[in-house]
């Protein structure tokens, strides 16, 4: 997997979002790598904790993130430069991440994952002895 | 009058029309002639630089109107809520704010969010009530509602009399 733990792959509608009959869009992703960790940013805006569904399943990464609809009174469009509607990405996550320590927060509307990679790849400083 | 009338966006669209129908074409006659029409019409040069800055942090914007209000909705994922700037003043509605990223000590693997300084200015209609404007941020979403005023006849009325 070319350096990066993870590769991206731009996923089909799936069922769920179908269903509701609504634009589907990729979410913008930042990720950034530190020694400990690999984060991501995903900006869904529209999107709290209640329409938002990660999960992890056989090394693939899938984000879901669902707009509530619009329940305010008639109102005429004027200008329109973006369209509301579900959030869907996924993410083939590498070896190097502990899987059973990924957190995932939101706020304002951008989704943070932190992957945490394992002990095992993290770097290490060998210490040299004098002979 | 419209609120879609007093929107920049489609101000420029008109524009573009009249660009191509009421400019006099000159004929190209050596290669300093695209220069002296810089001079002239420089605002198709601006036009083009401003489509190549749009991929810079530039919120996006849906306007819609109900019978008691104007409502606007930008997207602005990620922002703090002091970090925007909304003002209205003589008839013009500015959103502006800065969206920042700290950076420690990491490695970028991919960076499609845009950050930095914005900032977005939409005409008001004149039954825009600007005293009474209402924002809020949530989601990631900034949206401002703004009243009509009860709208009124405006000129003033002549009354008929039988000769």
């Amino acid at each position: 997997m070319s350096g990066t733990a993870m590769q991206k792959s731009e996923s089909q509608l799936s069922e769920q979002t179908q269903a509701v009959n609504q634009h589907t869009f990729t979410p913008k992703v930042d990720i950034w790598e530190t020694q400990d960790s690999y984060n991501l940013d995903v900006e869904m805006p529209g999107v709290d904790k209640n329409g938002l569904d990660v999960k992890l399943e056989d090394g693939v990464l899938s984000i879901l993130g669902r707009v509530a609809p619009d329940n305010t009174v008639a109102c005429e469009k004027v200008h329109s430069e973006y369209e509301t509607g579900n959030y869907e990405r996924q993410f083939h996550i590498s070896e190097v991440i502990d899987e059973e320590k990924i957190q995932a927060s939101i706020k304002n509307g951008v989704l943070n994952l932190e992957l945490p990679k394992r002990e095992s790849a993290k770097p290490k400083r060998i210490e040299v002895k004098v002979g | 009058m419209k609120i879609r009338d007093l929107l920049p966006f489609n101000w420029k669209k008109e524009r573009a029309d009249e660009k191509e129908t009421h400019l006099p074409q000159r004929p190209r006659e050596n290669a300093s002639s695209d220069f002296d029409r810089f001079f002239e019409n420089p605002f198709v040069e601006f036009g083009l630089m401003r489509s190549n800055l749009s991929r810079s942090l530039s919120p996006k914007v849906n306007v819609s109107e109900t019978r008691k209000e104007i409502r606007i909705e930008a997207e602005l994922p990620g922002m703090n809520e002091k970090d925007i700037d909304v003002t209205i003043e003589n008839g013009y509605l500015k959103i502006r704010g800065e969206k920042t990223h700290e950076t420690k000590d990491e490695k970028a693997h991919c960076v499609e969010c845009s950050y930095g300084f914005f900032e977005r200015t939409l005409p008001l209609p004149d039954y825009a009530q600007a005293d009474k404007a209402k924002a809020k941020y949530k989601k990631g979403v900034l949206t401002l509602s703004v009243p009509k005023t009860k709208q009124k006849e405006t000129g003033k009325r002549i009354p008929v009399s039988v000769a």
